[in-house]
């Protein structure tokens, strides 16, 4: 039930939430989505939902603790500030200041002790649990808590710096953090305060709802019609062996890796922002046709947008991000990426993506600035040919199979030699099955198609189209789960 | 409630979604009596609507349920058009079935193609009232149409023609006299060794589902006699070369089809597709290579029809592991052992023991794993009787000595990987048997019948 894309999700829980969602009075809306969340995480997995909970409540109780100790202070400020006094009087008035300086000094350091405690703990749960679902058993890694954990770290820090600025009711805070819409694999949304307050007062605003299914139908056509069935080729390539594929073969099976990928993940997000909109929350960008980029930078602050900007925001701007030497900003690139690599798994070959990414990034901020700029040619080429190369390096976790991959891809003299029984024909053959969804894919890597597809939308024969496909969809789904007889086609 | 109407009037997605599933909702619940079957959804996880789309997967569309068919009813038209097309085949090929005994040719340009490719007998359009499964002994045939149940619970006709039984007749006449010069001939009370390969074992990791092994107890039925070695006498594994499998064919899973292209075996004939299975053999639309190295596609039913094998390879049963039982799997199994001899009396079938799964798969996978595997092979093993059904196993090629795929040879631990498709190969020329009318003419190419 914890998939989107799947027939008790779509048909069992969804119509049922969201009855009782609008049927309950507007302020308890934030409590039945509390409810009702927890009710769809424990249905995914059971054994976890409990730490879910008390993380929740820990991170709740202290940044209320937090954001109390910050208005003590504030108070405290005003107080040593208003007065006329002298803080170094020797008499009462001074000596009522300076008990107020060291209470504000006290308040202080328990809200940082709080909130390096909070950070501390936050990361150390998720790196826990990293390391034993690599070293023990992958099932170790409760779902979403790479998502959740970011989203109470930055809920602590924002307490810590004031963005949050009063204590948050329970309900509020823990439907921020165990939201259905996002607990799976985000987008990592920050605590937008007024927007919380505000949400149990707004009436039901049917066009956001609309666009709300828009979105998630869309999302829904783009990883079902699209991103799993691309993802097949893949699956395919694997189970040839890589010593035994032709070179054009490998190629295209890199880019219909990446394809799978970011339609997967771009599907996902539209049907979480989707979800949330039709909760009535604003639509949380994710990604910005991240293909259509003139650079590997830009390519990267489009892709997995709210990932980006929370590594931005609470690691690289805290250690100085661009405005320091530049060796300081080569040195926090590169602690960006190589955490960045680390969050997305634990095996050695997603340091080494991240890392490369680091430095085709350093790369092109500090060496291809100037030609970049001029040829934009370059930055496209980064994008639409580097970026394919560092999704094989993303895929596959044993270094050996990895550097055979790469030598199916370049395969200059030396190389050859690790070849296996390739058929010559095979990318043929497998062109002709895929190229429909290469096609469909290279389309929707353009921004100027969304605009369209939007502009349709706003016909009739548009919004049948829209319904016709979400059922063509369900039609997939349907099929593909329906093991009453056959798990998968073998 | 007025404000709830007026907000109504702006949502047209949603009211669209909502009546388009309440109609497949309706289609379902009607047809879910007759040509839908809901025996086997979970209502908890799945809607209702779930069936018209697995039924339009399986070729049942929405507005049958409305028509009143069901799965039985007959299209008398098509019938006829069967046996009609059946006859014309039979009649256009009885020039080339002289054929047979000419010497090997393993290039294109044969009679057989251009039959084949005018040919366009629907065998496979009809639907008949199901009669009970006939396996009969293994006899010379009669000639005629017969109705036979396929997949279970789906019919079709076959015609045995006049070729079929004329070639039946030869090969029993032939062997008879060519008896004595087949040194891997022999005679023996009971099956001996090196007449069928041996079921190879696997470790039980204690993982496989209760429900899709057989029952305690479970015994399996044979009936099954030979045509080309009298009582008392068995026919022998020997190695062959490549030239043997010009008059096969290999019918089979993606396996078969991964052999088909990476086995480095041209000059021989494939029916292979992924997701293959005795329940869904006989009608699906297949890639057909045949031996002159054209493809098309064809069903497995149209080209026994119309094509003279000698050599019936069939290998399938991982798709089917996750329907229960074993005796099921043996049963269908049965049947479609009995149809491929019916169509190809003098051929000699090799029932192909199923592949065994990585050590990863058997230790965690309650669906696929070797103790099923191995309990399955068991049973299909029994249908061998040394005479013109072998069973050969190919496992030991590719398995370490607790029966595990080996890790290295596979990817997903299921499928060889393309670079070892030629230990497959290596079995099947090492365990071929020759009929004793075959002695100096091992392959030639196959013709229409």
């Amino acid at each position: 039930m914890v998939i989107f894309s799947g027939l008790q999700f779509i048909f069992r829980f969804l119509p049922i939430f969201l009855l009782v969602y609008y049927l309950v009075p507007a302020k308890f809306r934030n409590g039945v989505l509390l409810v009702g969340s927890l009710v769809f995480y424990a249905s995914g997995v059971p054994e976890f939902v409990i730490l879910l909970i008390i993380l929740t409540v820990i991170n709740w109780w202290f940044g209320c603790k937090i954001s109390m100790a910050r208005r003590s202070m504030s108070r405290m400020d005003s107080m040593l500030k208003d007065d006329v006094g002298d803080i170094y009087d020797a008499g009462p008035g001074g000596r009522l200041l300076r008990r107020v300086e060291t209470r504000r000094q006290l308040t202080h350091h328990h809200a940082v002790v709080f909130l390096v405690v909070l950070v501390v703990l936050n990361a150390g749960v998720l790196t826990a649990c990293k390391i034993l679902a690599l070293t023990v058993d992958s099932k170790l890694l409760p779902l979403g808590m790479s998502f959740y954990i970011f989203k109470m770290i930055s809920f602590i820090a924002d307490c810590y710096t004031g963005k949050i600025t009063k204590p948050q009711t329970f309900i509020n805070t823990a439907a921020y953090f165990t939201m259905f819409p996002q607990v799976t694999q985000g987008p990592i949304m920050r605590f937008d305060e007024k927007y919380w307050e505000t949400k149990g007062k707004t009436a039901f605003q049917a066009e956001r709802f609309e666009k709300g299914i828009f979105c998630f139908i869309i999302g829904l056509c783009l990883k079902v019609l699209l991103a799993d069935r691309i993802g097949i080729l893949w699956n395919e390539i694997d189970k040839i062996g890589f010593e035994s594929i032709s070179t054009p073969l490998a190629w295209l099976g890199a880019y219909g890796y990446s394809f799978e990928l970011y339609f997967d993940f771009f599907g996902y997000s539209l049907m979480a922002a989707g979800l949330g909109m039709m909760l009535g929350f604003p639509f949380v960008e994710n990604f910005h046709h991240p293909y259509a980029s003139d650079g590997v930078a830009k390519f990267y602050r489009d892709w997995h947008v709210t990932l980006g900007a929370w590594f931005r925001d609470y690691i690289y701007f805290p250690l100085g991000g661009s405005h320091c030497s530049k060796k300081k900003n080569i040195r926090n690139l590169l602690i960006v990426w190589l955490i960045t690599g680390l969050w997305h798994g634990g095996t050695l070959n997603f340091v080494i993506w991240g890392l490369v990414l680091g430095l085709i990034i350093i790369w092109e901020k500090f060496v291809m600035k100037g030609p970049m700029e001029k040829f934009k040619v370059i930055g496209h080429f980064h994008v639409m040919v580097l970026i394919p190369l560092t999704w094989v390096i993303f895929a596959i976790p044993d270094l050996g199979q990895l550097g055979l991959y790469f030598t199916r891809l370049f395969p200059f003299s030396g190389n050859s030699g690790t070849a296996g029984n390739v058929d010559p024909g095979d990318v043929l053959r497998y062109l002709n099955i895929y190229w429909p969804l290469f096609a469909a894919s290279a389309i929707l890597c353009v921004p100027a198609t969304y605009r369209a597809i939007e502009k349709l939308y706003k016909k009739a024969v548009g919004k049948i189209l829209l319904v016709a496909l979400f059922w063509v969809a369900v039609y997939y789904m349907t099929i593909s789960s329906s093991n009453a007889f056959m798990y998968f086609s073998f | 409630m007025r404000r709830f109407f007026q907000k109504i009037k702006h949502m047209p997605l949603t009211i669209s979604l909502a009546a388009t599933a309440i109609v497949f909702t309706a289609i379902a619940i009607k047809g879910a009596g007759s040509i839908y079957d809901d025996s086997e959804r979970d209502r908890l996880t799945t809607p209702v609507l779930s069936l018209v789309f697995n039924g339009i997967n399986d070729g049942e569309y929405p507005w049958d349920a409305f028509s009143g068919k069901t799965n039985e009813t007959i299209s008398e038209a098509s019938a006829a058009e069967v046996s009609e097309a059946a006859q014309e085949s039979a009649s256009e090929a009885s020039d080339t079935a002289n054929a047979e005994t000419t010497a090997m040719e393993t290039t294109a340009e044969s009679a057989a193609v251009d039959e084949q490719s005018t040919d366009s007998a629907e065998s496979s359009s009809t639907e008949v009232e199901p009669e009970e499964p006939v396996v009969e002994d293994l006899d010379v045939p009669e000639a005629g149409t017969e109705t036979v149940q396929l997949d279970g619970k789906d019919s079709a006709l076959i015609a045995v023609t006049d070729n079929m039984v004329n070639a039946a007749e030869n090969a029993n006449e032939e062997i008879d006299v060519q008896r004595e010069s087949n040194p891997d001939y022999v005679e023996a009370d009971s099956m001996p060794e090196g007449v069928n390969s041996d079921v190879m074992g696997a470790v039980d990791y204690g993982v496989a589902g209760r429900r899709y092994l057989a029952p305690e107890g479970a015994a399996y039925n044979t009936d099954t006699t030979g045509l080309f070695a009298e009582n008392g006498h068995y026919y022998k594994f020997r190695t062959v070369d490549d030239s043997y499998f010009s008059d096969a064919i290999f019918i089979g899973d993606s396996r078969t089809d991964g052999l088909a292209t990476y086995g480095d075996m041209k000059g021989t004939s494939f029916l292979a597709k992924e997701s293959l299975s005795v329940y869904r053999m006989w009608k699906i639309k297949v890639p057909f290579r045949f031996a002159d190295g054209t493809i098309q596609k064809s069903t497995v039913l149209e080209v026994l029809q119309n094509f003279h094998f000698r050599k019936v390879y069939l290998s399938v049963g991982v798709n089917e592991l996750g329907v229960p039982t074993s005796v099921d799997f043996y049963d269908n199994y049965r049947d479609a052992i009995s149809i491929i001899r019916k169509l190809q009396p003098d051929a000699i079938i090799y029932i192909e023991g199923i592949m065994h799964v990585s050590k990863n798969r058997s230790s965690s996978d309650a669906v696929f794993n070797n103790t099923s595997i191995v309990e399955r092979n068991t049973a299909i093993s029994t249908l061998a009787n040394g005479h013109d059904i072998f069973y050969i196993d190919m496992n030991p090629s590719v398995c370490d000595e607790n029966g595990d795929f080996l890790s290295d040879l596979t990817g997903d631990g299921i499928h060889l990987k393309a670079s070892a498709y030629a230990k497959w190969h290596e079995f099947l020329l090492q365990n071929a048997i020759v009929r004793s009318d075959e002695l100096d003419n091992i392959g030639s190419f196959p013709t229409g019948w």
